[in-house]
Protein backbone atom coordinates (compact mmCIF):
# COMPACT_ATOMS: atom_id res chain seq x y z
CA UNK A 1 0.00 0.00 0.00
CA UNK A 2 1.64 3.41 -1.34
CA UNK A 3 0.68 5.39 1.92
CA UNK A 4 1.75 7.27 4.36
CA UNK A 5 1.95 4.34 6.83
CA UNK A 6 3.27 2.04 4.83
CA UNK A 7 7.25 1.80 4.91
CA UNK A 8 9.91 0.94 7.90
CA UNK A 9 7.23 0.76 10.64
CA UNK A 10 8.11 3.07 13.72
CA UNK A 11 7.54 2.04 17.63
CA UNK A 12 4.24 3.86 17.21
CA UNK A 13 3.48 2.36 13.84
CA UNK A 14 3.61 -0.91 15.55
CA UNK A 15 1.61 -0.94 18.27
CA UNK A 16 -1.15 0.99 15.78
CA UNK A 17 -1.10 3.85 17.22
CA UNK A 18 -0.62 5.69 13.72
CA UNK A 19 -3.07 3.24 12.05
CA UNK A 20 -6.12 5.33 11.81
CA UNK A 21 -8.29 7.47 9.52
CA UNK A 22 -5.93 8.69 7.42
CA UNK A 23 -4.22 5.52 6.42
CA UNK A 24 -7.39 4.22 5.78
CA UNK A 25 -8.91 6.88 3.26
CA UNK A 26 -5.71 7.70 1.34
CA UNK A 27 -4.84 4.22 0.35
CA UNK A 28 -3.92 4.46 -3.05
CA UNK A 29 -2.88 8.40 -2.58
CA UNK A 30 0.91 9.47 -1.48
CA UNK A 31 0.22 12.40 1.64
CA UNK A 32 1.60 15.52 -0.46
CA UNK A 33 2.83 17.82 1.61
CA UNK A 34 4.70 21.36 1.07
CA UNK A 35 7.47 23.38 3.62
CA UNK A 36 8.33 26.50 3.45
CA UNK A 37 11.32 27.55 5.27
CA UNK A 38 13.66 30.67 4.29
CA UNK A 39 16.74 28.12 5.19
CA UNK A 40 17.60 24.31 4.44
CA UNK A 41 21.33 23.19 3.90
CA UNK A 42 23.35 23.98 2.56
CA UNK A 43 22.23 27.54 3.59
CA UNK A 44 22.21 27.22 7.47
CA UNK A 45 21.42 30.53 9.28
CA UNK A 46 19.75 28.97 12.84
CA UNK A 47 18.20 25.52 13.90
CA UNK A 48 15.75 25.93 11.41
CA UNK A 49 17.39 24.02 8.25
CA UNK A 50 18.98 21.03 10.29
CA UNK A 51 14.64 20.42 11.65
CA UNK A 52 13.24 20.59 8.05
CA UNK A 53 16.01 18.76 6.79
CA UNK A 54 15.80 16.12 8.83
CA UNK A 55 11.84 15.83 9.00
CA UNK A 56 11.39 16.13 5.66
CA UNK A 57 13.76 13.06 4.89
CA UNK A 58 12.56 11.23 7.70
CA UNK A 59 8.71 11.75 6.50
CA UNK A 60 9.96 10.72 2.76
CA UNK A 61 11.17 7.57 3.88
CA UNK A 62 7.49 6.86 5.45
CA UNK A 63 6.10 7.15 1.67
CA UNK A 64 5.30 11.21 2.35
CA UNK A 65 5.93 13.42 -0.91
CA UNK A 66 7.48 16.45 0.89
CA UNK A 67 8.45 19.58 -1.41
CA UNK A 68 10.37 21.82 0.10
CA UNK A 69 10.58 25.43 -1.27
CA UNK A 70 13.01 27.74 0.23
CA UNK A 71 15.95 30.66 -0.29
CA UNK A 72 18.53 30.62 -2.97
CA UNK A 73 21.87 29.66 -1.88
CA UNK A 74 24.60 30.69 -4.35
CA UNK A 75 26.81 27.06 -5.57
CA UNK A 76 23.59 25.06 -4.97
CA UNK A 77 21.39 23.78 -7.59
CA UNK A 78 17.69 25.58 -7.87
CA UNK A 79 15.61 21.93 -7.94
CA UNK A 80 17.23 18.87 -6.17
CA UNK A 81 16.17 15.95 -5.18
CA UNK A 82 17.25 15.65 -1.60
CA UNK A 83 17.07 11.77 -0.93
CA UNK A 84 13.59 11.78 -2.04
CA UNK A 85 12.73 15.58 -0.85
CA UNK A 86 11.72 18.17 -3.91
CA UNK A 87 14.08 21.00 -2.90
CA UNK A 88 12.85 24.27 -4.86
CA UNK A 89 15.63 27.09 -4.14
CA UNK A 90 13.76 30.38 -5.35
CA UNK A 91 15.78 33.29 -6.19
CA UNK A 92 14.90 36.60 -4.45
CA UNK A 93 15.44 38.63 -7.69
CA UNK A 94 14.61 41.96 -6.84
CA UNK A 95 16.72 44.28 -4.07
CA UNK A 96 14.97 45.43 -0.73
CA UNK A 97 16.04 48.83 1.41
CA UNK A 98 15.61 46.81 4.48
CA UNK A 99 15.29 43.40 6.00
CA UNK A 100 11.51 43.15 6.22
CA UNK A 101 10.82 44.59 3.18
CA UNK A 102 13.33 41.85 1.47
CA UNK A 103 11.07 39.20 3.48
CA UNK A 104 7.97 40.24 1.99
CA UNK A 105 9.48 39.81 -1.18
CA UNK A 106 10.61 36.87 -0.45
CA UNK A 107 7.76 35.65 0.22
CA UNK A 108 6.18 36.66 -3.34
CA UNK A 109 8.78 34.81 -5.00
CA UNK A 110 8.09 31.58 -2.27
CA UNK A 111 4.39 32.03 -3.44
CA UNK A 112 4.93 32.12 -7.32
CA UNK A 113 6.83 29.10 -7.17
CA UNK A 114 4.13 27.62 -4.78
CA UNK A 115 1.90 28.41 -7.87
CA UNK A 116 4.10 27.41 -10.48
CA UNK A 117 3.94 23.96 -8.28
CA UNK A 118 0.03 23.77 -8.42
CA UNK A 119 0.25 23.69 -12.22
CA UNK A 120 3.70 20.80 -12.26
CA UNK A 121 2.45 18.54 -9.65
CA UNK A 122 -0.76 19.47 -8.37
CA UNK A 123 -2.43 20.49 -5.14
CA UNK A 124 -0.97 19.61 -2.15
CA UNK A 125 -2.89 18.13 1.12
CA UNK A 126 -1.07 20.35 3.85
CA UNK A 127 1.15 23.50 3.66
CA UNK A 128 3.82 23.28 6.70
CA UNK A 129 5.23 26.72 7.75
CA UNK A 130 8.43 27.42 9.83
CA UNK A 131 8.10 30.57 11.69
CA UNK A 132 7.15 34.08 10.84
CA UNK A 133 9.54 34.67 7.52
CA UNK A 134 7.56 32.69 5.69
CA UNK A 135 4.02 32.56 6.91
CA UNK A 136 2.45 34.86 3.85
CA UNK A 137 3.56 32.68 1.25
CA UNK A 138 2.60 29.62 2.97
CA UNK A 139 -0.72 31.48 4.19
CA UNK A 140 -1.10 32.05 0.33
CA UNK A 141 -0.49 28.60 -0.56
CA UNK A 142 -3.14 27.30 1.85
CA UNK A 143 -6.17 29.21 0.17
CA UNK A 144 -4.82 28.81 -3.65
CA UNK A 145 -3.51 24.66 -2.73
CA UNK A 146 -7.36 24.58 -0.81
CA UNK A 147 -5.84 22.53 1.81
CA UNK A 148 -4.88 23.00 5.50
CA UNK A 149 -1.95 24.30 7.25
CA UNK A 150 0.43 22.83 9.90
CA UNK A 151 2.69 25.73 11.18
CA UNK A 152 5.97 25.16 13.46
CA UNK A 153 6.90 28.07 15.99
CA UNK A 154 10.64 27.64 16.33
CA UNK A 155 10.79 30.47 18.88
CA UNK A 156 9.18 33.91 19.81
CA UNK A 157 10.32 37.12 18.89
CA UNK A 158 9.83 38.61 22.25
CA UNK A 159 11.88 36.16 24.09
CA UNK A 160 14.41 36.13 20.82
CA UNK A 161 14.86 39.79 21.19
CA UNK A 162 14.73 40.37 24.52
CA UNK A 163 11.15 42.53 24.26
CA UNK A 164 9.65 44.17 21.60
CA UNK A 165 10.11 47.13 21.35
CA UNK A 166 10.53 48.34 17.59
CA UNK A 167 8.03 48.56 15.02
CA UNK A 168 9.80 45.67 13.21
CA UNK A 169 9.14 43.52 16.08
CA UNK A 170 5.65 44.84 16.44
CA UNK A 171 5.16 43.53 12.78
CA UNK A 172 7.27 40.41 13.76
CA UNK A 173 4.61 39.52 16.48
CA UNK A 174 1.86 40.04 14.33
CA UNK A 175 3.13 37.57 11.67
CA UNK A 176 3.31 35.21 14.34
CA UNK A 177 -0.40 35.89 16.18
CA UNK A 178 -1.22 35.69 12.15
CA UNK A 179 0.49 32.15 12.30
CA UNK A 180 -0.98 30.78 14.76
CA UNK A 181 -4.27 32.17 13.34
CA UNK A 182 -4.20 30.32 10.07
CA UNK A 183 -2.88 26.83 11.24
CA UNK A 184 -5.33 24.17 11.91
CA UNK A 185 -1.77 23.17 14.20
CA UNK A 186 0.69 24.72 15.68
CA UNK A 187 3.24 22.57 16.50
CA UNK A 188 6.34 23.69 19.18
CA UNK A 189 9.40 22.06 20.24
CA UNK A 190 9.34 21.98 23.84
CA UNK A 191 6.59 22.62 27.31
CA UNK A 192 8.30 25.90 27.82
CA UNK A 193 7.70 27.06 24.21
CA UNK A 194 4.27 25.91 24.53
CA UNK A 195 3.47 27.80 27.70
CA UNK A 196 4.94 31.22 26.26
CA UNK A 197 3.40 31.09 22.98
CA UNK A 198 -0.10 29.66 24.70
CA UNK A 199 0.67 32.69 27.16
CA UNK A 200 1.28 35.07 24.22
CA UNK A 201 -1.40 34.11 21.82
CA UNK A 202 -4.39 32.15 23.88
CA UNK A 203 -3.40 29.28 21.23
CA UNK A 204 -6.35 26.82 22.15
CA UNK A 205 -5.07 23.44 23.91
CA UNK A 206 -6.15 21.33 21.29
CA UNK A 207 -4.54 23.29 18.49
CA UNK A 208 -1.02 23.32 19.66
CA UNK A 209 1.44 20.06 19.64
CA UNK A 210 4.71 19.61 21.19
CA UNK A 211 6.82 17.81 19.38
CA UNK A 212 10.69 17.78 20.11
CA UNK A 213 13.03 18.16 17.29
CA UNK A 214 15.76 15.54 16.13
CA UNK A 215 19.14 14.43 15.13
CA UNK A 216 21.09 12.45 13.38
CA UNK A 217 22.91 10.23 15.22
CA UNK A 218 24.92 8.87 12.43
CA UNK A 219 26.37 11.81 11.89
CA UNK A 220 28.88 11.05 14.95
CA UNK A 221 29.02 7.39 14.25
CA UNK A 222 31.96 7.93 12.25
CA UNK A 223 36.04 6.95 13.42
CA UNK A 224 37.67 9.28 15.76
CA UNK A 225 39.61 11.67 14.02
CA UNK A 226 43.07 12.01 16.12
CA UNK A 227 42.21 14.09 19.00
CA UNK A 228 45.72 15.85 19.23
CA UNK A 229 45.79 16.71 15.45
CA UNK A 230 42.38 18.39 16.09
CA UNK A 231 43.05 19.80 18.79
CA UNK A 232 46.24 21.77 17.46
CA UNK A 233 44.55 22.83 14.33
CA UNK A 234 42.80 25.13 17.27
CA UNK A 235 45.79 26.23 19.63
CA UNK A 236 44.99 23.71 21.88
CA UNK A 237 47.91 21.37 23.52
CA UNK A 238 47.22 17.57 24.16
CA UNK A 239 47.41 18.68 28.01
CA UNK A 240 44.75 20.95 27.87
CA UNK A 241 41.20 20.92 28.07
CA UNK A 242 39.25 22.53 25.26
CA UNK A 243 36.15 23.47 26.02
CA UNK A 244 33.70 24.17 23.23
CA UNK A 245 30.71 26.33 22.21
CA UNK A 246 28.90 26.40 19.06
CA UNK A 247 26.44 28.56 18.21
CA UNK A 248 24.90 31.83 16.41
CA UNK A 249 27.12 34.94 18.19
CA UNK A 250 24.05 36.41 19.25
CA UNK A 251 22.33 37.75 22.23
CA UNK A 252 20.41 34.79 22.60
CA UNK A 253 23.45 32.46 22.81
CA UNK A 254 24.61 34.07 25.82
CA UNK A 255 28.38 33.59 24.98
CA UNK A 256 29.46 36.33 26.86
CA UNK A 257 28.16 34.48 30.09
CA UNK A 258 30.74 31.56 29.18
CA UNK A 259 33.72 33.91 28.29
CA UNK A 260 33.57 36.12 31.84
CA UNK A 261 33.41 31.98 33.15
CA UNK A 262 36.84 30.91 31.55
CA UNK A 263 39.39 32.84 34.14
CA UNK A 264 38.12 31.30 37.05
CA UNK A 265 38.08 27.98 35.58
CA UNK A 266 41.54 28.47 34.23
CA UNK A 267 42.57 29.00 37.92
CA UNK A 268 42.25 25.12 38.32
CA UNK A 269 42.25 23.45 34.93
CA UNK A 270 44.11 24.44 31.90
CA UNK A 271 41.94 25.04 29.31
CA UNK A 272 41.25 26.66 26.17
CA UNK A 273 37.69 27.42 24.51
CA UNK A 274 37.12 27.12 21.27
CA UNK A 275 33.98 29.43 19.85
CA UNK A 276 32.44 28.08 16.79
CA UNK A 277 30.18 30.25 15.06
CA UNK A 278 29.50 33.47 13.87
CA UNK A 279 27.04 36.45 14.40
CA UNK A 280 26.64 39.99 14.70
CA UNK A 281 27.88 40.23 18.05
CA UNK A 282 31.41 38.77 17.08
CA UNK A 283 32.75 42.35 17.89
CA UNK A 284 31.78 42.42 21.38
CA UNK A 285 32.57 39.24 21.95
CA UNK A 286 35.87 39.38 21.28
CA UNK A 287 36.06 43.12 22.76
CA UNK A 288 34.38 40.89 26.52
CA UNK A 289 37.65 38.11 25.15
CA UNK A 290 40.19 40.95 25.65
CA UNK A 291 38.76 42.60 28.53
CA UNK A 292 38.72 39.23 30.77
CA UNK A 293 42.83 39.67 29.91
CA UNK A 294 42.69 35.75 29.48
CA UNK A 295 42.00 36.39 25.36
CA UNK A 296 44.79 33.80 24.61
CA UNK A 297 42.95 30.91 25.64
CA UNK A 298 39.42 31.40 23.51
CA UNK A 299 40.14 31.40 19.84
CA UNK A 300 36.80 32.37 17.40
CA UNK A 301 36.73 29.83 14.41
CA UNK A 302 33.51 31.61 12.56
CA UNK A 303 31.72 29.28 10.80
CA UNK A 304 32.69 26.01 10.32
CA UNK A 305 31.79 22.96 7.96
CA UNK A 306 29.90 20.09 8.89
CA UNK A 307 33.02 18.24 9.14
CA UNK A 308 35.27 20.51 10.92
CA UNK A 309 32.71 20.75 13.67
CA UNK A 310 32.05 17.08 13.97
CA UNK A 311 35.86 16.94 14.61
CA UNK A 312 35.63 19.31 16.96
CA UNK A 313 32.68 17.69 19.03
CA UNK A 314 34.75 14.19 18.86
CA UNK A 315 37.54 15.74 20.65
CA UNK A 316 36.53 18.32 22.82
CA UNK A 317 36.65 17.86 26.62
CA UNK A 318 33.35 19.38 27.16
CA UNK A 319 30.60 21.87 25.36
CA UNK A 320 28.60 24.45 27.01
CA UNK A 321 25.70 26.24 26.21
CA UNK A 322 25.08 29.20 27.97
CA UNK A 323 22.08 30.23 26.46
CA UNK A 324 19.55 32.93 27.79
CA UNK A 325 16.80 32.12 25.65
CA UNK A 326 16.69 28.68 23.01
CA UNK A 327 13.25 27.65 22.96
CA UNK A 328 14.72 23.80 22.54
CA UNK A 329 18.08 23.13 21.76
CA UNK A 330 19.41 21.09 19.14
CA UNK A 331 23.00 21.74 19.45
CA UNK A 332 23.02 19.89 23.10
CA UNK A 333 21.56 16.73 21.29
CA UNK A 334 24.95 17.49 18.91
CA UNK A 335 26.87 16.95 21.68
CA UNK A 336 25.13 14.25 23.75
CA UNK A 337 25.48 11.88 19.95
CA UNK A 338 28.88 13.40 19.97
CA UNK A 339 29.91 11.65 23.01
CA UNK A 340 30.39 15.21 25.03
CA UNK A 341 29.68 16.02 28.27
CA UNK A 342 26.92 18.93 28.27
CA UNK A 343 26.86 22.00 30.89
CA UNK A 344 23.79 23.81 29.76
CA UNK A 345 21.67 26.65 31.10
CA UNK A 346 18.53 25.89 33.03
CA UNK A 347 16.63 27.52 31.15
CA UNK A 348 13.71 26.89 28.53
CA UNK A 349 13.46 23.64 26.17
CA UNK A 350 16.98 22.83 27.24
CA UNK A 351 16.09 22.17 30.62
CA UNK A 352 13.93 19.78 29.33
CA UNK A 353 16.57 17.87 27.22
CA UNK A 354 19.59 18.52 29.78
CA UNK A 355 18.49 16.34 33.26
CA UNK A 356 21.00 17.51 36.01
CA UNK A 357 23.09 15.25 37.02
CA UNK A 358 21.63 12.55 34.95
CA UNK A 359 22.32 13.52 31.18
CA UNK A 360 24.43 17.01 31.91
CA UNK A 361 24.99 19.54 34.17
CA UNK A 362 22.19 22.49 34.32
CA UNK A 363 23.96 25.71 35.54
CA UNK A 364 22.06 29.53 36.42
CA UNK A 365 21.21 31.11 33.31
CA UNK A 366 23.29 34.60 32.84
CA UNK A 367 26.05 33.41 35.84
CA UNK A 368 29.21 32.94 34.98
CA UNK A 369 30.31 31.63 37.85
CA UNK A 370 27.85 29.16 37.73
CA UNK A 371 28.83 28.32 34.07
CA UNK A 372 32.43 28.36 35.81
CA UNK A 373 30.78 25.62 38.77
CA UNK A 374 29.48 23.70 35.84
CA UNK A 375 32.63 22.99 33.77
CA UNK A 376 34.92 22.30 36.73
CA UNK A 377 32.11 19.72 37.74
CA UNK A 378 32.70 17.91 34.11
CA UNK A 379 36.65 18.22 34.24
CA UNK A 380 36.84 17.81 38.00
CA UNK A 381 35.10 14.07 37.89
CA UNK A 382 35.66 11.98 34.67
CA UNK A 383 34.06 8.73 35.37
CA UNK A 384 30.82 10.89 36.34
CA UNK A 385 30.77 12.78 33.03
CA UNK A 386 31.25 9.33 31.26
CA UNK A 387 28.01 8.38 33.13
CA UNK A 388 26.29 11.67 31.90
CA UNK A 389 27.34 11.06 28.41
CA UNK A 390 26.48 7.16 28.02
CA UNK A 391 22.07 8.31 29.38
CA UNK A 392 22.54 11.04 27.58
CA UNK A 393 23.01 8.95 24.48
CA UNK A 394 20.45 6.26 25.44
CA UNK A 395 17.75 9.42 25.85
CA UNK A 396 18.81 10.12 22.45
CA UNK A 397 18.26 6.46 20.98
CA UNK A 398 14.64 7.12 22.90
CA UNK A 399 13.48 10.22 22.21
CA UNK A 400 15.29 12.35 19.74
CA UNK A 401 15.42 10.12 16.12
CA UNK A 402 13.75 12.05 13.23
CA UNK A 403 11.87 8.80 12.43
CA UNK A 404 10.09 9.30 16.31
CA UNK A 405 10.02 13.24 15.13
CA UNK A 406 8.32 12.41 11.51
CA UNK A 407 6.20 10.09 13.48
CA UNK A 408 4.53 12.78 15.68
CA UNK A 409 4.22 15.17 12.51
CA UNK A 410 2.50 12.70 10.79
CA UNK A 411 -0.19 12.57 13.67
CA UNK A 412 -0.44 16.40 13.86
CA UNK A 413 -1.10 16.59 10.01
CA UNK A 414 -3.83 13.73 10.52
CA UNK A 415 -5.11 16.09 12.96
CA UNK A 416 -4.90 19.18 10.48
CA UNK A 417 -7.02 17.31 7.88
CA UNK A 418 -9.28 15.02 9.52
CA UNK A 419 -10.26 17.57 13.25
CA UNK A 420 -9.71 14.86 15.37
CA UNK A 421 -7.41 11.96 16.12
CA UNK A 422 -9.32 8.73 16.28
CA UNK B 1 28.72 49.97 11.29
CA UNK B 2 29.89 46.64 10.11
CA UNK B 3 26.94 44.44 10.44
CA UNK B 4 24.68 47.59 9.04
CA UNK B 5 26.62 47.11 5.59
CA UNK B 6 26.49 43.54 5.61
CA UNK B 7 22.94 43.78 6.54
CA UNK B 8 22.75 46.25 3.38
CA UNK B 9 24.33 44.01 0.44
CA UNK B 10 21.89 40.68 1.82
CA UNK B 11 18.85 42.98 1.57
CA UNK B 12 20.20 44.01 -1.56
CA UNK B 13 20.91 40.71 -2.92
CA UNK B 14 23.86 40.97 -3.58
CA UNK B 15 24.95 37.29 -2.30
CA UNK B 16 27.04 36.65 -5.72
CA UNK B 17 29.35 38.23 -7.80
CA UNK B 18 26.69 38.83 -10.91
CA UNK B 19 24.65 40.59 -7.97
CA UNK B 20 27.51 42.75 -7.12
CA UNK B 21 26.62 46.33 -6.05
CA UNK B 22 28.19 49.43 -6.48
CA UNK B 23 29.82 51.36 -3.27
CA UNK B 24 28.31 53.90 -4.43
CA UNK B 25 24.83 52.32 -3.13
CA UNK B 26 25.83 51.84 0.23
CA UNK B 27 26.83 55.55 0.78
CA UNK B 28 23.54 56.76 -0.55
CA UNK B 29 21.68 54.88 1.40
CA UNK B 30 19.95 56.25 4.60
CA UNK B 31 21.65 54.53 7.21
CA UNK B 32 25.65 55.05 6.08
CA UNK B 33 25.39 58.25 4.15
CA UNK B 34 28.27 60.68 5.16
CA UNK B 35 29.85 57.64 7.04
CA UNK B 36 33.45 56.78 6.56
CA UNK B 37 32.56 53.12 5.38
CA UNK B 38 35.58 52.83 3.10
CA UNK B 39 37.97 51.63 6.14
CA UNK B 40 34.92 49.60 7.23
CA UNK B 41 34.95 47.42 3.76
CA UNK B 42 38.40 46.63 3.37
CA UNK B 43 38.06 45.28 7.14
CA UNK B 44 34.88 43.39 6.14
CA UNK B 45 36.73 42.46 2.76
CA UNK B 46 39.74 41.61 5.08
CA UNK B 47 38.37 39.27 6.97
CA UNK B 48 36.34 37.30 4.39
CA UNK B 49 32.66 38.41 4.82
CA UNK B 50 32.77 40.81 1.46
CA UNK B 51 34.26 40.21 -1.58
CA UNK B 52 35.09 43.25 -3.94
CA UNK B 53 35.27 43.00 -8.04
CA UNK B 54 35.70 45.58 -10.11
CA UNK B 55 34.48 48.61 -8.16
CA UNK B 56 31.63 45.96 -6.91
CA UNK B 57 30.63 44.76 -3.72
CA UNK B 58 28.69 40.75 -2.85
CA UNK B 59 28.82 38.83 0.35
CA UNK B 60 30.72 35.37 0.77
CA UNK B 61 28.35 32.84 2.43
CA UNK B 62 29.94 33.61 5.70
CA UNK B 63 29.05 37.52 5.53
CA UNK B 64 25.68 36.39 4.68
CA UNK B 65 25.34 33.65 7.51
CA UNK B 66 26.55 36.63 9.72
CA UNK B 67 24.41 38.97 8.34
CA UNK B 68 21.22 36.46 8.81
CA UNK B 69 21.77 36.10 12.37
CA UNK B 70 19.68 37.95 13.86
CA UNK B 71 16.55 36.78 12.64
CA UNK B 72 17.04 33.26 13.16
Amino acid sequence: MATVLSKKPSKEEESGEIESRLARSLPKKKLRVLHFTWEYPPRIVGGIARVVEGLSKSLTKMGVEVHVITAEMPGSPKEQDDEGVFVHRVGIDAPAPNFHTWILLMNHFFAKRAGALLHEVGPFDIVHVHDWLVLPAGAEAKFFFGCKMVSTLHSLEYKRAGGVNSPEGHMIESFEWWITFESSVVIVCSNAMRGDARWKYNIPDEKIWVIPNGINPNKYNVPRPDRNSVKSRYGVAPSEFLVLFVGRLTHQKGCEYLIRAIPSVAKYYNVKLVIVGDGYMRGELEYTANVTGESWRMRFTGFLSDQDAVDLMLSADVMVIPSVYEPFGVVALEGMAAGLPIVASEIDGLAEIVNHEKTGILVRPRDSSSISWGISRVLSDPANAQRLVEDAKKELRERYTWDAVAALTLKSYEKALYGKLE
Amino acid sequence: MSEEILAMLSNLGAIESSKAVEKQVLNNSQSLKDRPIDEEISNLVRTGYIKETEGKLYLTQAGLFRALSRFS
